[in-house]
């Protein structure tokens, strides 16, 4: 049986569609996930931020051509937080649905 | 502040939920591989086998740059990296490609003195580079087949 968790830290919108970007990928961008999520730097930065303190997203930067450019990624930790953050969506569809 | 019914958080909740969907196939979407990627590491794969075969190994050290930098400019012009290689498509992928590898190495040097010591190398490099350029390209429909059926998780 998959273990569910309703995650106040990853459920705020914003946040939310991060973890839900960087889910399938190994790492994306700043600015990409800026675009995406289409946002301020210091709206992306906050939230991050948090995410990173909770222990569920790392960054790393890399210098190209002179320019610093910062990658950030779920860790383990936010990888399994996401899922079962997930699974509790999911679970709260099911039951108001399954309810008479 | 009202308290939230079982109605409520259930619309909130489908409501996170097709968001992260949404997000999740935009993420997939970005991570799709190109034609030319695909076509640039079966190149340089095909080159890998040619230079074996040829026993031309002191050249590999930079094809192996090669693929990586190709590697790079991929992630760097996307903006991403993927994750989720399909196991399965993995699995085949070491199956088919590591026997095929040493075994056109092997073949070509049998088959030197019939075809050629140019001729044999040059065909097991192209046998290789159609085998990985089909492997990519069933990736990139795997992606693609994913990213349609709204299964990004």
């Amino acid at each position: 049986m998959k273990m569910t968790h309703f995650d106040t830290v990853i459920h705020a919108p914003n946040r939310l569609q991060i973890c839900a970007f960087l889910a399938p990928l190994e790492e994306a961008e700043f600015k990409v996930l800026r675009q995406e999520l289409d946002v301020s730097d210091s709206v992306l930065s906050k939230h991050i931020r948090q995410l990173e303190e909770a222990g569920y997203v790392k960054q790393r930067k890399s210098t190209v051509d002179g320019r610093q450019r910062t990658w950030a990624s779920l860790t383990r930790v936010g990888r399994k937080a996401f899922e079962q953050h997930v699974e509790e969506l999911k679970r709260l569809v099911l039951f108001q649905t399954s309810e008479p | 502040m009202p308290e939230m019914t079982e109605q409520d958080a259930a619309d909130d909740a489908r409501e996170a939920l097709a968001s992260i969907q949404a997000m999740e196939k935009t993420a997939l979407c970005r991570a799709i591989p190109s034609r030319w990627f695909g076509a640039s590491i079966a190149v340089l794969a095909g080159a890998l086998v040619t230079l074996s075969a040829a026993d031309r190994r002191e050249y590999h050290v930079y094809v192996i740059l090669l693929m990586s930098a190709v590697m790079v400019y991929r992630s760097r012009k996307t903006g991403v990296s993927v994750r989720q290689f399909p196991t399965r498509v993995a699995g085949i992928a070491f199956i088919v490609l590591a026997p095929l590898f040493f075994g056109l190495i092997v073949a070509s040097q049998k088959f030197s003195e019939a075809i050629g010591t140019v001729g044999a190398p040059l065909a097991a490099g192209i046998v290789l580079a159609s085998a990985v350029y089909l492997l990519s390209m069933f990736e990139r429909r795997w992606h693609i087949t994913r990213i349609g059926s709204g299964k990004g998780e």
